[in-house]
Parts: structure tokens; C-alpha cells; sequence
């Protein structure tokens, strides 16, 4: 699915520049923008509004254990941008400029194991964290021109989020994650929900955490086809 | 499927508090980041000796209340000058979250005043 963004203006300068130069590399024909960064994304094309936005922007990345092909050295296009990279005490290398961060997560399959993942073949790691799969098997692709971006579709954002906020360890991030899902709930597209949900192997504990999110925000758990 | 305002009230202090978080978390890392690169500037001495002119290089920096000049053999001058560059670029970026994090307690203690004077009414 593309959509053609009419406004080309939604991010501030600096998130396009980085955008631009990350599809230019080819980045996003396997990545994604994830995080509060699509939520301007969502309010052009499907109409969704919410204002509020961290300064760290975030990347979906898959990740492959046998990975051969080199692609592209992110370090060196992002650091050539004027960002400069910085060593977190996880281990886990971000970048940063004027406040912003870049940083970029992967699936990670099962229990805690790794905190990070290196991924060679566009020279970064990433932070493992679980379900990132619902958003990479969902995007949709932004025009804007002079570059395209891939996104999740909200639908998967909305399930994802739903999940991922009852396991947040800080109260505020779960609140954050389901007042974006309140205000997602309200355009979305009942089949590409359904198909969604419908794709995954949800465990009794999944289930019963998607059922916690949806009282919260008072979302019907029929309409993700539960009884 | 709605938010009431005191939950959105609460949604925007906590993310406020998780950006100051992570804006701290930044700014140790890039501390520490800083302290492996070397500091001070790099100054050229020229000296003569019978018909030809040397040029040595130092690297002044201060520790304390005294100025080193320690002599760099010229080889090592470029790599010296990338890594001070470097440093010049963190030391702009650790100010610029130490702002950020003055901002951030500024409003959180203001928004923490605020909810304690009217739990108090």
C-alpha cells in the first residue's frame, strides 16, 4: 500500500534529511520508521491527530542471523549528517544532534536473551524487543517525493502497542502507548485489524494483556475478535 | 475510547519525565564518551637551526592551574586534530542537554508545585 503524502512538510527538517538519506540508501525497503514519529505520519494520511512526540526517533530493522549481503554503513551516512555517535551504557550505540536520537530496534524471538543486535550488514545494532514482527509484517510506504518511507499501518501500530503497554515497566510509557492507542481506535480499518490479529499465535497471557489494554481505553476486545 | 484530561495531564508529565530520563541517560553517556578524547589545542613552533627551520607540534592543554605542552610527533598530528574536532562536537552537544535537562526539571518541578498546591485546596 502507498500513499502519496500531499503535505511534504511534516516533519522538521533535520527527521527529513535523515529520512531522505536513509531511503537513499535503500534502508526502507526493510526498516521502518516505528515510535511517536509516525503519529505525524498518521495525521496526514489517515486523519489521526496527536500532538505529542519524543525527541528520539526509531527504527524498525530486520534482523537475520545469517546475514551475508552488505547493504549500506548507516554509522557513516548518519554521522555524516552531523550527528555524532554515542556508546549507551547497555552497549547499544545511538546517534545524536541537537537533542535528537536515532536508534533502531529488531524482533526479538522468545525470552529475554541478547540486549543487543548487530546488524552487519547496515553497520548499527539494535535493542531486541519483542513483537516488532506485527510492525514490519504491516507496512504501508509514505511518498513524499523526493523520498519514500515505510511505516506500520495503524492497525499494527494500534495491536502492538496494545500488547507492548501492559509490559512497559514505567506506568507513564504504558500510558503514553494507550492514549496513542485511544486515539488510533478511531480510524481504524476493521478487516486490516482483523487480519492482523487474525496472523498472530497469541498466547493466553498475550490475550489477556490484549484484553487489559482494550478496558482501559475502552475498546471493544470483540472488534479484535475475541468473545 | 477516550482519555480524561487528568489522564492526559498525567500522560504529559510522564513523558516529560521519561524524555528528562532519557535526556540524563544521554548526557552520562556522552560524558563519558568525552573524557576519552583528548583536549586542548594544537600549536606549531617553529625553530631554526644553522640554515633550516623545524616545525614542531604541541598539544596545550590545562590540568588544573598549569598548561602542558606536550610535543606530538608530527605523524600523529591529523588523527589528533579529527579526535579534538570530535571532542568539540560533543562538548556543543553535552551543553545543549544540559539545557535540555534544566528545561525539563524547571517544568516538572513547576507542574509538581502546581498539582501539590491544588491537592492541597
Amino acid at each position: 500500500m502507498e500513499i502519496a503524502v500531499k503535505n511534504k512538510d511534516i516533519f522538521p527538517e533535520a527527521i527529513q534529511e535523515l529520512l531522505h538519506a536513509l531511503y537513499s540508501a535503500g534502508f526502507f525497503e526493510e526498516a521502518m520508521l516505528v515510535g511517536s514519529w509516525v503519529m505525524p505520519l498518521y495525521q496526514e494520511v489517515f486523519g489521526l491527530s496527536y500532538a505529542l512526540r519524543t525527541l528520539d526517533i526509531d527504527f524498525a530493522v530486520k534482523f537475520a542471523y545469517t546475514e551475508k549481503d552488505k547493504k549500506a554503513d548507516l554509522e557513516k551516512i548518519i554521522i555524516d549528517l552531523g550527528y555524532i555517535p554515542v556508546l549507551m551504557q547497555s552497549g547499544i550505540r545511538k546517534f545524536t544532534r541537537e537533542n535528537f536520537t536515532v536508534e533502531f530496534v529488531a524482533h526479538r524471538k522468545g525470552s529475554r536473551g541478547e540486549r543487543i543486535v548487530s546488524i552487519r550488514k547496515w553497520n548499527i545494532t539494535a535493542s531486541p524487543l519483542p513483537f516488532i514482527d506485527i510492525l514490519l509484517s504491516y507496512p504501508f510506504t509514505a511518498n513524499f517525493g523526493n523520498f519514500k518511507l515505510r511505516a506500520p499501518l495503524p492497525e499494527a501500530f494500534f495491536v502492538h502497542k496494545l500488547i507492548t503497554a501492559q509490559r512497559r515497566p514505567g506506568e507513564s510509557k504504558r500510558d503514553k502507548d494507550l492514549e496513542q492507542c485511544s486515539i488510533i481506535a478511531y480510524q481504524l480499518n476493521n478487516d486490516r485489524l482483523k487480519t492482523v490479529v487474525e496472523s498472530l499465535k497469541l498466547s493466553k497471557k498475550t490475550q489477556k494483556t490484549l484484553r487489559a489494554s482494550c478496558e482501559v481505553i475502552d475498546f471493544p476486545p470483540q472488534r479484535l475478535g475475541f468473545q | 475510547m477516550n482519555m480524561k484530561v487528568v489522564e492526559k495531564d498525567k500522560v504529559i508529565s510522564g513523558m516529560l519525565g521519561d524524555e528528562l530520563k532519557r535526556c540524563q541517560e544521554m548526557l552520562g553517556s556522552l560524558e563519558k564518551s568525552v573524557s576519552e578524547l583528548p583536549k586542548g589545542v594544537i600549536s606549531e613552533r617553529i625553530k631554526r637551526y644553522k640554515d633550516k627551520e623545524y616545525v614542531y607540534y604541541y598539544l596545550k592543554y590545562r590540568v588544573g592551574d598549569k598548561v602542558i605542552n606536550k610535543h606530538i610527533p608530527k605523524k600523529e598530528v591529523e588523527g589528533l586534530l579529527k579526535k579534538l574536532a570530535l571532542r568539540k562536537k560533543y562538548e556543543k552537544e553535552i551543553v545543549s542537554y544540559k539545557k535540555k535537562i534544566a528545561y525539563l526539571n524547571k517544568i516538572l518541578s513547576t507542574d509538581k508545585r502546581r498539582h501539590g498546591n491544588s491537592s492541597q485546596k
